[in-house]
């Protein structure tokens, strides 16, 4: 359902042209991986001297190496370790509502007999298909707590996360990751489980490859907070004050309650497929009424925020890489399609505007359509693309790599 | 009232999702089709679901080899945009085809196939998704792309336009075994005027028993098969046993 | 056994071969004069419009072989199209004079009586008529489904010449017309499952 937002002030508009190859350290020659359709520009992603990727090299290790009976009893060990018979929670579960976290959460508490609290951080502005997941999920006898930022400054953060670091989902993002830390040492629960760990499933640093957790401080910022911690919007003239509850708990008070965050895609074999179809069976999990997501085919991700299409878009204009290369590259590694069919996908849908909640953006974020522009504009990165009769296009395209 | 079994194709694979989405690989068509026709399936449908998404038409070999030992009807969908393709389809050995796409960018094309190679050769294919304001709209591309077309209005009108037949597909239920949508089914066997074949729900065999009574003329079946939940020749004798009009096996 | 599938540009051929060569028979598809003639049996298929299929045989000159083949008393089957054909005219979208082996007509099936086009499985019987052909009488007609997709109907004039029948809703379409070594079939014994088979094979041994 679309709402109607207050007028707010934002801070004056600053766009300059960004440096995203130096800040991500984009490699100046485009390749693309030989068995997906992913590129050397995702950060922190390694192709292999075969050209290889580093998540097409863990898909097949996941694959064929790993012994997933074993990681299964590791799974029941942790669980046995942490569940509790008193009633009280025993894992945190972060959890949109979507398939991947309806999976785990609907899992731990059925398979594993844990009890688990599902947590989650708010989306901008709701789907209703997003919702009604998630209302289902909880009634399938799940407890939640959503916490919903504070509006005002969160539109402000998402603005100048969409100018500064071309994302606008970053405030998100922060939420999604400190928010159950929070609760972690308000409830004094030490497990949380999260679904898949998109560095090693999606390609990027692998040094989680082969652990079931990720450290809450090192790996937060460079994996998920662009190498930008919440607090460092001060600098852009947010008050401190106002970005107290984007803020991780402090490493003391994490230690104290001995906060770990897992993977579930540690203990079980990560399809998202899969997680669908246990899902649509255990969930009530609905795929879009609405057909397929802007930027992409699939039609059962993503669906909870109507402004996630411009997340995409922007990773689109930064890296070149968009939704449909990213949903194509992991269903290749799963063995879904061919490398063939997902270069025709990506061909199709890569970098498709997301103009159906377009108004919607910019009302939120208070930018005009040529603000917008420019501001996508001032993270496109010279070596990927080029204008051409006026329109930006891709320099290297996989269909012509 | 016909059994139909219906082959999603992803070339060479067999595929199936949910909701026609996360498309899972099952096997090889033309081994299922066979063991579906030796069962005593009274027709078989193929539906290239990828044809539109990649541009591409590529079933003609498939339905050439499954045409030489399976001697009941055989549609095919997919992909489907000219009187050409489907002379080629019909060609090859299919006895029907089915449209969606091109149907609905130009209903004109409706007559025109339906005049070339008659009504009862043009199946017009619906994918129907319910919508929060309580309208099914109709979809295409697998139910990815969104029309503005009420799907009652749209049966009418294509029929109207000369489909000999149209399949109706419940995106809403299709592959979760969960039941017909009986609603759905209502609206449309009330308005329309040629065979109504019904797809998408079906689970257990009083799924059937229940829409046998309504104005249909066959049940399209994908998941029950597949997973052989239930077999061609279980559902036939328990249909003919509540006295329902089924061809003997 | 040699059998002729005439291609006049229309229809369903491939199937009609697949059958025939399942049962064991040596088929062609053609559109030749010469194997026309020299072939023991002839098949003429046909699915699509009655018009289109009269003007394929006018322009493939296939009327005249298919005439001699008859007076020669050699079997012909026509299935679907292909039966309407060799009769004397249809009223499908403009009246349209049709070969006239046998007097009959046909007509569009009546739209109050039943959903058109008629298509699925109906249980088919046998009429009590003494020229029904041995090949056709021995078949096993109990409880026997054939696949029907049609509009249209052949109406014959004496209703000796109508072998068998479909009873649908309890509306009895014509099923097979013939007259001597002529038959003419309304369904698809191709698409018609081992019933059709049987049929296929019993015309091919013993017509």
């Amino acid at each position: 359902m679309k709402i109607n937002l207050p007028e707010i002030q934002f801070p004056k508009l600053n766009i300059q042209k960004q440096d995203n190859i130096g800040k991500y350290q984009l490699p100046s020659k485009v390749i693309y991986c030989k068995k997906c359709v992913i590129s050397n520009q995702r950060p922190r992603i390694v192709l292999d001297d075969e050209g290889v990727c580093g998540a097409c090299r863990y898909a097949e290790y996941k694959n064929t190496k790993i012994d997933w009976n074993k990681r299964d009893l590791e799974l029941q060990e942790l669980c046995d370790k942490h569940r509790r018979k008193d009633g009280q929670f025993d894992v945190i579960v972060p959890c949109s509502g979507g398939k991947d976290s309806a999976f785990v959460a609907h899992m731990l508490k059925n398979k594993y007999g844990m009890n688990p609290l599902t947590v989650t951080w708010a989306p901008n502005l709701y789907m209703d298909v997003g919702w009604k997941n998630i209302q289902h999920l909880i009634h399938t006898g799940l407890h939640n707590i959503t916490w919903t930022p504070d509006g005002e400054t969160h539109r402000i953060l998402t603005r100048l996360s969409f100018i500064h670091l071309g994302d606008p989902f970053q405030p998100f993002i922060y939420g999604v990751k400190t928010f159950p830390l929070r609760l972690a040492v308000m409830f004094n629960i030490p497990l949380i489980v999260y679904g898949e760990n998109g560095e090693v499933e999606y390609g990027g640093d692998m040094k989680n490859a082969n652990s079931p957790c990720h450290d809450t401080r090192d790996d937060l910022k460079r994996h998920y907070f662009s190498g930008m911690n919440p607090e460092s919007w001060v600098d852009y003239g947010l008050a401190k004050e106002k970005l107290e509850y984007y803020l991780s708990p402090s490493q003391e008070a994490l230690a104290k309650v001995g906060v770990q965050c897992h993977f579930m895609g540690y203990y079980k074999r990560w399809v998202p497929q899969e997680m669908y179809y246990y899902a649509c069976e255990n969930t009530g999990f609905a795929a879009n009424p609405e057909g397929r997501s802007e930027g992409t085919y699939s039609k059962y991700a993503s669906l909870d925020d109507r402004l996630d299409g411009f997340h995409f878009y922007m990773a689109h204009a930064k890296f070149g890489i968009g939704r449909a290369t990213s949903d194509a590259a992991h269903e290749v590694r799963d063995g879904h399609i061919s490398r063939e069919e997902a270069i025709a996908l990506v061909k199709r849908y890569d970098g498709e505007f997301p103009g159906q909640y377009f108004d919607e953006f910019l009302d939120y974020t208070g930018l005009s359509k040529e603000d917008f522009e420019k501001v996508v504009n001032s993270h496109r990165s010279d070596h990927l693309w080029e204008k051409i009769d006026n329109q930006y296009k891709l320099k290297t395209p996989v269909w012509e790599s | 009232m016909r059994i139909i079994s219906r082959l999603d194709i992803k070339s060479p694979n067999l595929v199936k999702g949910v909701r026609l989405e996360g498309l899972r690989i099952i096997g090889d068509p033309a081994l299922k089709a066979e063991k579906y026709y030796l069962d005593g399936i009274d027709e078989i449908f193929y539906q290239d679901i990828v044809a539109s998404l990649y541009q591409r038409n590529s079933i003609h070999d498939l339905i050439q080899k499954t045409a030489k030992n399976i001697f009941v009807p055989l549609t095919v969908g997919g992909g489907i945009r000219s009187l050409d393709d489907i002379y080629h389809a019909l060609r090859s050995g299919a006895d029907k085809v089915s449209i969606n796409t091109i149907a609905i960018e130009s209903p004109k094309f409706i007559t025109e196939a339906a005049k070339a190679y008659g009504s009862q050769c043009i199946v017009v294919a619906v994918e129907s998704i319910l919508q929060p304001d309580g309208v099914w709209r109709a979809f295409t591309n697998n139910g990815r792309e969104k029309t503005a077309l009420d799907v009652v209005e749209w049966v009418k009108k294509a029929v109207d336009y000369g489909a000999g037949e149209i399949v109706l597909t419940s995106v809403d239920r299709e592959g979760t075994a969960k039941g017909f949508d009986l609603r759905l089914i209502e609206k449309v066997a009330g308005i329309i005027k040629v065979p109504l074949i019904i797809h998408g729900g079906a689970g257990k065999i009083e799924d059937l028993i229940e829409v046998a009574q309504m104005n249909i003329q066959g049940v399209m079946l994908a998941h029950v098969l597949h997973y052989n939940k239930l077999s061609v020749i279980e559902i036939k004798a328990a249909l003919k046993e509540k006295g329902l009009n089924i061809r003997p096996l | 056994m040699k059998i002729a599938i005439i291609d006049y540009g229309l229809g369903n051929l491939q199937s009609i071969h697949n059958a025939i060569c399942y049962v064991g028979a040596d088929a062609v598809i053609t559109d030749s004069k010469n194997e026309i003639e020299n072939a023991d049996k002839i098949i003429l298929p046909g699915v699509g419009a009655f018009q289109d299929g009269m003007k394929g045989l006018i322009e493939k000159n296939l009327v005249e072989p298919l005439h001699s083949s008859l007076k020669k008393g050699k079997p012909i089957l026509g299935i679907c199209l292909g039966a309407q054909l060799l009769t004397q005219s249809s009223e499908e979208f403009v009246k349209t004079e049709g070969l006239g082996f046998i007097e009959a007509e046909t007509l569009y099936l009546p739209s109050d009586r039943i959903l058109i086009p008629n298509t699925g499985w109906i249980n088919t019987k046998l009429n009590p008529c003494k020229t029904i052909p041995a090949w056709l009488n021995n078949l096993d007609w109990n409880d026997a489904w054939f696949y029907y997709v049609h509009s249209l109907y052949m109406k014959v004039s004496n209703p000796e010449l109508e072998y068998a029948y479909g009873v649908k809703n309890n509306f009895n379409v014509t099923g097979i017309i013939g007259i001597e070594n002529l038959t003419c079939i309304q369904f698809h014994p191709e698409k018609s499952g081992e019933n059709g088979l049987r049929l296929l094979k019993n015309y091919i041994e013993k017509a």
